[in-house]
């Protein structure tokens, strides 16, 4: 096992571990006086219409899509950073192909106007 | 941690020529730890739509994502203390740069289930713009941090100082992938002229606008676990982090730090709110194009001249 | 037992039992909060296998990406109908026959490794981490397995593609005209209640759902 995650693995659980007792203290001291209307959803002080959980718009679908399409993208870019010195002008080409190919399907949204957000 | 907010409402104060918070303790030092102790008495409402799991774990997963991307941030060199290498930081990984994208990319959910668990309209809208916000900025940080770690040669935080240490600061030789993390990383922690998922003129408070007490400090201190862990990653890439000469390490990468914090209070207090198809256009029809051609163009003379 | 053994149960457990939980909950976006668990565990083995740069990719691509994907598309549908509805039932006759074929495929597959062939044993752990280690994994990456790297920005972009197919854009402007006929009714549908005081279960909100 790599020893630097060791510290890490430590630093994740503290950080668990002040979160959790940070919510446990204040659940002890603080006050809880509910009644139907303070747990309304807020709404200006008018009675609220229409249930929040509604269906949403698909352009946030294709823009996770997007997402995905191009984090990929940066993963892949990474140990390409790296090893680029010994991959050279090799490395480069096999590169631009990779990115014109994801760049193909990018101009397809632009054209489609899902890039357009009005 | 906590003084951030005092930082913040101090500099905004002097900056809008009034005072800032000045009367707990001396010159207002004690103002965070009185927030605190008050968000702690506070109750903590949780309305009836919401998740009755979600709901709390929500700030807890923002919180901690937030702290854990800290753990990789190189405070000085290693040493030996003896025989035993001591890294610089909590942990120097191999894949430093990699961790922190990982880490941050986790911060996302408490937006969106924040946002989705509060069963409020105006925190389903904050959460689901902040989660598309930040994604398209992730993307922008991502390829910015590539260009850097093409010249560099490794994904380790610490070998990034090394390569500054003993060469240039890698502001100059990467300006513009400087200024595309510099606006994707404001976008990220969605501060002000970015901070449209609490934009409260139109959605209240956003994706916390259900949230009180406790949980609300959760979302507000992670958010500026966020901005510290940007501004240190910002000095770390391109200013060298903790190299400098005659202060020992954390010294220069706090000072450096400072910097980046003054003027993350500073665009807030001075820029207007960008309307939300313009921020999108601007981190997809902009940025990303920006991005990529800085990337070849590196790819390019770091071909040429190796 | 050492510290990586008793890391590993650790992590197995917690992934095993969150992973059953991705299937047994019926409120989706509860699965997929207990499938980013699960991922979580997986990069923690990986780390505890050398393979650094596939532990990140794991969190960065999975727990990063695929999940916002998920919750994203979850937050289009009807999420309150599809957890009254106990649609699973229904499927079990299909869903049975292909569960055995699964674990039939899997078991002969984790049969036909040769664990004795395998180097792992006889690797030092130096040897082990740079076997992972980026700079590794992007010289093979990039010159062994150039064929399947170059095919995976293809399926990217069918896969991209396919999303704005399926978001129909083309029928953007139609769908525009609609939207703004229902406000319009929508407003004078408000102003005929007004002066009388609106009844709460009156459902006074235009259809189609198009919120921000």
């Amino acid at each position: 096992m790599p020893t630097n995650y060791i510290g890490i693995g430590l630093f994740i659980l503290v950080g668990m571990g002040f979160t959790g007792a940070t919510f446990a203290a204040a659940a002890l001291i603080r006050p809880s006086n509910p009644n139907p209307i303070k747990l309304e959803p807020y709404e200006c002080g008018v009675p609220g219409v229409g249930d929040a959980r509604d269906r949403f718009h698909i352009r946030y679908y294709v823009l996770a899509m997007l997402y995905l399409v191009f984090d990929l993208e940066v993963v892949f870019l990474y140990p390409w950073a790296v090893q680029y010195d010994k991959l050279g002008l090799f490395g480069l080409m096999e590169m631009l192909v990779f990115v014109a190919i994801l760049l193909i399907g990018y101009f397809y949204a632009w054209k489609k106007g899902a890039l357009d957000w009005v | 941690m906590a003084y951030m907010t005092w930082f913040e409402r101090r500099v905004i104060g002097r900056l809008q020529v009034r005072l800032g918070p000045n009367r707990v303790g001396i010159g207002g030092l004690l103002q965070p730890l009185a927030d605190a102790l008050k968000l702690f008495f506070k109750e903590d409402v949780r309305p009836a739509r919401a998740d009755r799991i979600l709901f709390p774990l929500a700030p807890a997963i923002s919180l901690f994502a937030a702290l854990a991307a800290f753990a990789v941030i190189p405070f000085g060199p290693t040493t030996r203390i003896a025989g035993v290498e001591v890294p610089g930081g909590i942990a120097n990984l191999q894949v430093g740069l990699l961790y922190l994208v990982g880490i941050s990319s986790l911060g996302v959910y408490g937006l969106v289930l924040g946002g989705w668990s509060s069963g409020s309209k105006y925190s389903l809208i904050g959460g689901l713009r902040a989660a598309a916000q930040v994604v398209s900025y992730e993307l922008i940080l991502g390829l910015a941090l590539v260009s850097v770690a093409l010249v560099a040669g490794t994904l380790s935080l610490e070998g990034v100082v090394g390569g500054q240490a003993n060469g240039l600061p890698y502001v100059i030789l990467q300006p513009v992938a400087f200024l595309l993390y510099l606006v994707a990383a404001v976008a990220e922690t969605n501060r002000a002229p970015f901070d449209l998922p609490e934009a409260d003129t139109e959605l209240v408070a956003g994706y916390h606008t259900e949230y009180g007490g406790m949980r609300f400090a959760m979302f507000f201190i992670a958010e500026y676990v966020n901005v510290i862990t940007v501004s240190a990653l910002a000095a770390t890439m391109f200013f060298a982090g903790w190299s400098g000469p005659f202060l020992p390490g954390p010294h220069w990468l706090f000072i450096k730090m400072l910097a980046f914090l003054f003027l993350f209070v500073w665009l807030r207090a001075t820029l207007p709110r960008l309307r939300y198809d313009q921020l999108m256009r601007l981190s997809w029809s902009v940025l990303l194009p920006l991005a990529l051609i800085n990337l070849l163009a590196t790819a390019v003379v770091v071909a040429v001249t190796r | 037992m050492n510290a990586p053994t008793a890391v590993f149960i650790v992590l197995a457990a917690v992934a095993v039992v969150s992973s059953l939980n991705v299937i047994l909950r019926r409120n989706p976006v509860h699965s997929a909060i207990f499938l980013a668990l699960t991922i979580l565990c997986l990069a923690g083995e990986f780390v505890l296998l050398n393979a650094e740069f596939i532990a990140a990719t794991e969190v960065i691509v999975y727990a990063g990406a695929i999940i916002v994907l998920f919750l994203f598309t979850m937050m289009l549908l009807d999420i309150r109908g599809g957890m009254r509805t106990r649609q699973f039932q229904n499927q079990f006759g299909l869903a049975a026959p292909i569960a055995v074929l699964l674990v039939a495929l899997l078991g002969a597959a984790v049969g036909a490794i040769n664990i004795s062939g395998l180097p792992a044993a006889a690797l030092s752990t130096l040897q082990a981490a740079q076997l992972g280690s980026v700079q590794n994994l992007g010289q093979e990456l990039y010159s062994n397995f150039l064929l399947p790297f170059e095919l995976a920005s293809l399926v990217l972009t069918v896969g991209l593609i396919g999303a704005i197919g399926l978001a129909g854009h083309g029928a953007e402007d139609r769908e525009e005209q609609v939207r703004i006929e229902e406000a319009l009714e929508f407003d004078t549908k408000v102003r005929a209640k007004e002066g009388g005081h609106l009844e709460p279960e009156e459902e006074l909100v235009p259809a189609g759902g198009h919120h921000a």
